[in-house]
């Protein structure tokens, strides 16, 4: 069963397997180098630490020795009070040594979790959209969690095993040179075999790792739709498919524990036969007199001292098995490239209001399943465009293109007349504003809300800003001003008033280009005269997409563009196109936009 | 719920199978009481006797069999901590979704 699922996984995943040790001191050096004081702190330690460990042993032979030589007497005493001092001491070191270690590896893994948030964040909307939110989370948090081993022990810890290694057999060889060359042979046959012994499970441990991924992201995804879920009664189902997760989940960590199992088994075996080998090997050499008791104590202690070095050494190679497993997919991650790749040099788009054409634009997120077929329209700078359309007709689409979320297929979208591919990304989207139906709010004071974190801006901007939204009396409202804490989920703030606080960021912002997704759900009026008149002072200076549901909206259009099935149905001027009975913007008036939307 | 309420009360989820746990536990514990009676032996026995005889060799072949049967003990214990845990983790999972669906105004 083990072998099977080991060459599935090698056909599946030729180009993931063994890392040059080069990718591994790469990352160490990268996240290890700014604290180099500590981690060389941390290594003296480990040094003082094999020298105890070294000694201990020789204390006891002495002891034994002297008791058979000159039986009981001060000197015994001496060497007593010497062992536990060593033994004290040693303790001592150790705890130093994991503190530091442990404050090294979570500063390492703290700035590898950063990276990595950063990086996720320049991806392109389709990778999020491919992964969920539990996924990622796994793969940013638990991935790099394995890893923090990896980090405060693996090149360090390694290397004090080696030392301690090397340092028992020399000790052996100055107590009897034949004792030393069995224990060399020994030891260097036992790490082969465990060498070998690691290739076994590590690809187990990666595909456990990706089926946690998988499990994580279904737990997130049906926790975040809990209401929609109750709603329909699929509770029953949810659970039955978390059973049908859990089982290929059990025999996976099943396979991968019993592979390591095995492993250790051997590990602690082969130890036992050392152990037995050294012992016969003493009783030989001390009934030929040429070693005395004392030192058959010590080749038995120094064989058993001789299992920490190994089995550290294999859990460290253990670790590395999943630190492998972690760091592909960690590298995995930060080598996914954004779709939408920035032009060399970035023009700016210009300042003051912007100029948008589409010519020929054909676009479907999957490539082959176009939602928007040729598309072309232009908005000269400071005009607004009305866009109508049921759902599903294309119209977010549009408004996503626009800001570069995603790359149309076919055609060219030109902003103030330069292509959008040849503006700089940033400044494009600086240049763009966006007021959405469902508003995304953070779980952050007020200030960041309205900032998205720019310390930048201040207290007196935003004020100003809130009162041109008309939302000073809700701010006078709050608790704690600008301070206040706002939900993830826009808790204290209505429907309109999160719709009001995006304006404010648009007025922030100061875009050239407004898209605004206007709310299909009804306002109370007197909140609905406040976004009025915010639409109105920001569409004054700036050009305009809106994705309108309501008359009053409409007529302060100048053209007016429907979509249907993603194809453009009609376009032209507002008011030709009211007057002329034949257009079927005409026959949209006289029903009604709700009818039209249905 | 107290702790140790909450403890038994996982215990009972599977109680032969966490019982099988336990035993297997122990049996890798008395493994290696086993090796330090065999050592303890070996120390005696090596000064009483001036010349090596069948008993020391006798001594490390029981070492190496009681280490033999230990693998077999070993693998055991994975697999059924393995099965172990993962039941209880599995268990708690479960009724803490299930507890989040039914949880009113989530």
């Amino acid at each position: 069963m083990l072998s099977r699922s080991y060459v599935e996984w090698r056909v599946g995943n030729r180009n993931l397997m063994h890392l040059p040790v080069k990718r591994y001191l790469a990352l160490l050096v990268t996240y290890l180098k700014p604290q180099w004081g500590r981690t060389i702190v941390m290594g003296a330690l480990l040094l003082v630490n094999v020298g105890l460990q070294l000694l201990n042993p020789q204390i006891v032979r002495f002891f034994i020795d002297t008791i058979i030589v000159k039986g009981p007497s001060t000197t015994l005493a001496f060497y007593a009070l010497l062992l536990m001092l060593v033994t004290l001491v040693d303790e001592g070191v150790s705890v130093a040594t994991t503190y530091l270690s442990e404050s090294v590896a979570w500063t390492a893994t703290n700035q590898m979790r950063t990276d990595l948030v950063a990086h996720c964040l320049t991806l392109d909307m389709g990778f999020h959209k491919a992964h969920t939110s539990g996924e990622m989370l796994e793969r940013i948090d638990g991935d790099v969690d394995a890893l923090s081993n990896f980090f405060s022990q693996f090149v360090v810890f390694l290397l004090s095993n080696v030392i301690l290694l090397v340092g028992v057999l020399i000790a052996v060889y100055f107590a009897d040179w034949r004792a030393g060359l069995v224990l060399t042979v020994f030891s260097l046959t036992t790490l082969l075999i465990l060498l070998r012994l690691r290739r076994y499970a590590n690809p187990l441990w990666v595909s456990y790792r990706q089926m946690m991924a998988t499990f994580f992201g279904f737990l997130g995804e049906h926790l975040a739709a809990t209401e929609d879920m109750r709603a329909n009664g699929a509770t029953g189902y949810i659970i039955q498919r978390f059973y049908q997760l859990l089982r290929p989940l059990l025999r996976s960590n099943r396979h991968a524990r019993m592979a390591t199992s095995y492993s250790g088994a051997s590990t602690l075996t082969i130890f036992v036969l050392g152990s037995a080998l050294m012992m016969g090997l003493g009783a030989y050499l001390w009934s030929i007199g040429a070693i005395t008791l004392g030192t058959v104590y010590l080749f038995w202690s120094y064989t058993d001292l001789l299992s920490q070095p190994i089995t550290q050494i294999r859990n460290q190679l253990q670790d590395l098995q999943q630190a492998e497993a972690c760091i592909q997919r960690i590298e995995q991650l930060f080598s996914t490239q954004s779709a939408i790749q920035e032009s060399e040099q970035g023009v700016e788009a210009p300042q003051g209001p912007l100029a948008v054409a589409f010519e020929n634009v054909t676009f479907g997120y999957n490539a082959g399943e176009p939602v928007l077929h040729e598309i072309t329209f232009d908005i000269a700078p400071g005009k607004v465009l009305g866009v109508l359309g049921r759902t599903g007709s294309g119209k977010t689409t549009l408004a996503r293109l626009l800001f570069r979320l995603y790359d149309a297929q076919e055609g060219t979208i030109c902003i103030g007349e330069s292509p959008i591919k040849s503006l700089a990304l940033r400044g494009l989207r600086q240049r763009v504003g966006m007021v959405t139906q469902d508003v995304q709010l953070f779980n952050a004071p007020v200030r960041d809300n309205l900032t998205f974190f720019n310390r930048a801006i201040d207290d007196a901007q935003l004020l100003q800003v809130l009162d041109m939204v008309g939302l000073s009396s809700w701010y006078q409202g709050l608790p704690r001003g600008l301070d206040s804490m706002l939900g993830a989920d826009g808790q204290g703030l209505s429907a309109g008033e999160a719709q009001l606080l995006a304006f404010a960021r648009v007025f922030l912002k100061d875009p050239g280009l407004v898209i605004f997704d206007e709310a299909s759900s009804r306002l109370d009026p007197a909140t609905e005269r406040r976004i009025e008149q915010a639409v109105s002072s920001i569409l004054a200076k700036r050009t305009g997409i809106v994705i309108a549901h309501r008359l009053a909206t409409i007529q302060r259009t100048d053209d007016i563009l429907i979509l249907e099935d993603g194809r453009i149905r009609e376009y032209g001027p507002r008011e030709a196109l009211a007057t002329d009975t034949h257009s079927h913007f005409f026959r949209l008036l006289q029903v009604g936009l709700e009818e039209a939307r249905a | 719920m107290k702790t140790w309420q909450l403890l038994w009360r996982i215990m009972r989820y599977r109680p032969w199978l966490y019982a099988l746990e336990g035993l297997m536990t122990t049996a890798f514990l008395f493994s290696r009481l086993a090796f330090g009676v065999i050592v303890q032996d070996f120390f005696n026995l090596l000064p009483a006797q001036p010349h090596l005889s069948f008993t020391i060799w006798a001594l490390m072949v029981i070492l190496a069999i009681v280490a033999i049967l230990r693998v077999g003990v070993i693998l055991g214990e994975t697999l059924t901590e393995t099965y172990c845990g993962f039941m209880q983790k599995m268990l708690l999972q479960r009724n803490i979704l299930e507890y989040i669906l039914r949880r009113p105004g989530a």
